[in-house]
């Protein structure tokens, strides 16, 4: 663990917060987003299938994680692939964070432009959010971490305000057939894809074994996260398809914000007002988890990795400056937009699927080639 | 050469601690009585009498006569060494507080906190008889509750230190003192339960105490500015009190106190952001009123902070939010106002805080006139005169009453600039932005420390237990353990064999 942090009141993180940490990066960007994708009834049922591959992917994901290697940090990883390697895949492993947290800052900013500020420019928000995101990080990757649990409590509620769409009068329930298709869906790889992709985020958590205090009993804290997500797409999905039905659905843009407009309190209406701004406090959180992240693939990949300070300003302005310049160059018009989230399906899908087997694999393969030996 | 040094220093240190070897009198250059008669100069109470012993001779009497007690000096000091002899300067005198002085920077501190000096066979020795110069135990004005406990601490530390004994009287409860302040030479007593608090947060105490290097310490709050792990934070990182009571609680459940001298605030740490809405009298009450009442503090809090930067927002940025009917009424009272919601509310928010701040520095019958001037005058007229609005008037009248459901003065200071902040970002970023403004003071929160403790705690870090007596107070019986995150050397709260029948002859 980096000296920093050593000192960071309240200790290494407890392994229950696996189970935080899991849900709030996996439902970050899709659960505005999922619903336009998922229009059929009968796609509830994939939302569970997904859910339970993903449920044995954190099973490797905690295999590693309870690993030596992982829980010694930047020297496990030495260990398993050798320095060189590391530094090696450090490059490409910035890479894809810088674009995957553009793609998901960006979206959020579109949504908050959308329905907040159409006149503003969404890249007007961007530093405001660095600035809380650089702040958060500012306090080390351990109190960061313990953020989750505020993101967690400051963003669930808006669960709560659904709950009333999955009952009558509001819900009709006509609109859940078929629950078995007569036909399936042309997209269905497409849908499956973007499904998978909403269950990846918890694949950086193997890079995080060190901040554990302990990982006995990991995964079932892990499973409880990844069943929450899943609890919470079927929840939303279910209560844009009520209310909308799915011929409506496909007319729609962000259909669940869109059904947030028709909440009325005695004193409010349009509490998508108070919705997106607060739901805000998931990517701060997850920017500044990216950043640091960040921070520490800097250090390897210019062979630093042995350092406990320096390189989180590179990493703040660097992130600063690929995400504005990603917004105004790549991410301009709505089809770039659509490329860029199916873009990012496959990335974070691949990367969620690839990183914690491959770890788990090569801590495998080094203990019976140290057995042998 | 260092051998041989430290050597010499190994053998002073086998004869006996500093301590002791002050105890038999350590004796004195001649040149020190000099230094303290150049030391009194020009103090027109400082006072040399010089008193013929049949056995000691000569023996020199400084003081300063307004700060001791003359009959106890005449009692205790002059009249046995003029009358009684003895080789020994404690076979004559027999006050209490007779101790050896080891050369004049001593005695002289010890003469300005009230003891008379005194130079015999050429050691110099000190005798505590400071005037009884205090306030009588009065019902605290800060935290005054209508059941419970009615005293509170004063300005003399010994007197507050007996209150807090009788409360724990166990040889567990340790107190160290301090001597702060190059010219204040302020006394601080550092309290803690052994075996019971954690030790590390001893240490830090302890550690942070001695580092504090300034001239002089007139109030705690002083000193918790030197003892605070952020300088910077808007947030009392130390509970300020004067009731014996919440201080012998916080001892009792592994937290670190310090007294302060001249001054009738004790200071609590570790504490927590939630420990500053608790009342005393939250355990006096039945817990479900208790928790109701605690749960409003909470509440009232958020209002304060928010409640006028919300009405700016809706005003300035999201007038959709409002429903048709509630918005002819905002639309109908802000129709004739020349301002923009922003500056109307900041001119109102201003009025406030200049008529509380007047209110508080006012005597209490001025202070009335005041109230009427304020509220009525200055805001009817600011109605009629069309520079606010009455519905801003309402905003700012409730969030001034909320803010003062916070039991902790401190605290309400917090939120009124914190308010002040989110009034801007309403005004510039609407809704968004009271949103970020409230996720700053949350990343602010989680990363502040009391005494090198998570200052959010239960929160984060998450203490599951905690929550029994944090937004809610649930039964005292349900509470057998004492708050985790203080991480004390003795969890359980409650043992058998606690309490047991007085037993007689």
């Amino acid at each position: 663990m980096r000296t920093e942090e050593r000192g960071a009141s309240g200790g290494l993180w407890p392994a229950s917060l696996g189970w935080l940490l899991v849900n709030r990066f996996q439902v970050a960007l899709y659960v505005l987003f999922l619903p336009d994708v998922l229009i059929h009834p009968y796609m509830i049922w994939i939302i569970l299938l997904v859910g339970v591959l993903s449920h044995f992917n954190l099973r490797i994901l905690s295999k590693w994680l309870q690993t030596e290697e992982a829980r010694l940090g930047y020297e496990g990883f030495v260990r398993v692939l050798g320095g060189r390697a590391v530094r090696l895949l450090a490059v490409p492993a910035a890479v894809v964070i810088l674009l995957e947290s553009s793609i998901l800052t960006l979206d959020y900013l579109e949504v908050s432009h959308h329905v907040l500020f159409p006149s503003v420019s969404k890249l007007t928000f961007l530093p405001l959010l660095w600035l809380a995101s650089v702040y958060l990080a500012s306090q080390g990757m351990i109190l960061t971490g313990r953020f989750v649990i505020i993101a967690f409590i400051g963003s669930l509620w808006i669960m709560t305000l659904f709950l009333q769409f999955l009952f009558p009068p509001v819900a009709d329930y006509a609109m859940l057939l078929p629950l078995v298709p007569q036909k399936w869906d042309d997209n269905i790889p497409y849908i499956l894809l973007t499904l998978w992709a909403a269950m990846a985020g918890p694949q950086y958590l193997a890079f995080t074994g060190s901040r554990f205090a302990s990982t006995s009993g990991m995964f079932r804290w892990l499973a409880l996260g990844n069943a929450l997500s899943v609890l919470e797409y079927v929840v939303f999905f279910l209560a844009v398809t009520l209310a909308f039905g799915p011929e409506y659905m496909r007319k729609l843009d962000y259909p669940v914000v869109q059904l947030v407009r028709y909440i009325e309190l005695p004193f409010f209406e349009r509490l998508e007002t108070i919705v997106v701004p607060f739901h805000m406090i998931v990517y701060i959180f997850l920017d500044a988890f990216f950043i640091l992240i960040l921070r520490d693939v800097l250090r390897i990949a210019t062979g630093n990795a042995g350092q406990a300070k320096g390189f989180f300003g590179l990493a703040a302005v660097l992130w600063l400056v690929f995400i504005y310049l990603f917004g105004k160059y790549f991410w301009a018009s709505e089809t770039r937009h659509l490329f860029w989230i199916h873009f990012n399906s496959w990335l974070t899908g691949a990367a969620y699927a690839l990183v914690p087997s491959f770890l788990a694999l090569a801590a495998l393969w080094r203990k019976r080639k140290r057995k042998r030996s | 050469m260092r051998w041989l040094m430290r050597l010499f220093a190994s053998l002073r240190n086998a004869s006996g601690t500093g301590e002791e070897r002050g105890n038999s009198g350590a004796p004195v250059r001649g040149s020190d009585l000099e230094n303290l008669k150049r030391a009194f100069q020009n103090i027109h109470d400082a006072e040399f009498v010089e008193i013929e012993n049949e056995r000691l001779g000569k023996v020199t009497l400084l003081y300063i006569r307004s700060l001791i007690d003359i009959k106890q000096l005449q009692e205790f000091v002059i009249a046995p060494l003029q009358r009684e002899s003895g080789t020994d300067l404690r076979d004559i005198v027999h006050a209490a507080h007779l101790t050896a002085l080891d050369n004049s920077e001593q005695a002289e501190t010890a003469a300005f906190k009230g003891a008379v000096i005194l130079h015999a066979g050429g050691r110099l020795w000190s005798v505590s008889l400071s005037s009884a110069l205090n306030r009588a135990v009065e019902p605290s004005k800060q935290e005054a509750v209508i059941h419970g406990p009615q005293d509170s601490f004063t300005e003399q530390v010994e007197n507050n230190l007996t209150l807090i004994r009788r409360r724990l009287a166990v040889s567990s409860l340790k107190s160290e003192r301090f001597l702060v302040g190059g010219l204040s030479h302020t006394t601080v007593i550092l309290l803690y339960i052994e075996n019971l608090t954690n030790p590390e947060l001893v240490r830090i105490a302890r550690e942070k105490t001695a580092a504090v290097h300034s001239d002089a310490f007139f109030d705690s709050s002083h000193l918790s500015q030197f003892l605070e792990d952020h300088i910077h934070s808007v947030f009392p990182q130390f509970q300020q009190t004067d009731r014996p009571d919440a201080v012998a609680a916080a001892l009792a459940s592994g937290k670190v106190v310090w007294l302060v001298e001249n001054t009738p605030f004790a200071l609590i740490a570790p504490i927590t952001f939630f420990d500053l809405f608790q009342s005393p009298e939250d355990y006096i009450h039945r817990w479900p009123v208790a928790s109701f009442l605690r749960g409003m503090r909470f509440f009232a809090f958020l209002f304060a902070m928010v409640l006028t930067p919300f009405y700016v927002a809706i005003t300035m940025h999201h007038y959709q939010m409002v429903p048709l009917d509630l918005l002819f009424v905002v639309l109908e009272s802000r129709s004739e106002i020349p301002f923009n919601p922003f500056w109307e509310a900041l001119f109102m928010m201003l009025v406030l805080e200049i008529l509380k701040e007047a209110s508080l520095r006012m005597p209490s019958k001025s202070g009335q006139t005041l109230g009427i001037v304020g509220g009525i005058v200055i805001g009817q007229a600011g109605v009629e005169a069309n520079i606010t609005s009455n519905l801003l008037i309402i905003h700012v009248a409730v969030t001034a009453i909320a803010s003062f459901l916070i039991p902790n003065y401190l605290m309400t200071n917090s939120s009124k600039l914190i308010q002040f902040g989110l009034l801007g970002l309403a005004a510039w970023l609407g809704l968004w932005g009271i949103t970020l403004g409230l996720i700053l003071v949350l990343i602010h929160l989680n990363g502040l420390t009391s005494l090198k403790q998570p200052y959010f705690a239960p929160l984060t870090p998450f203490y599951g237990m905690d929550w029994k007596d944090t937004i809610v107070r649930l039964p005292l019986r349900w509470m057998p353990r004492r708050p985790a995150y203080l991480k004390p050397l003795d969890p359980c709260r409650m043992k058998s064999g606690n309490s047991r029948p007085e037993k007689k002859g």
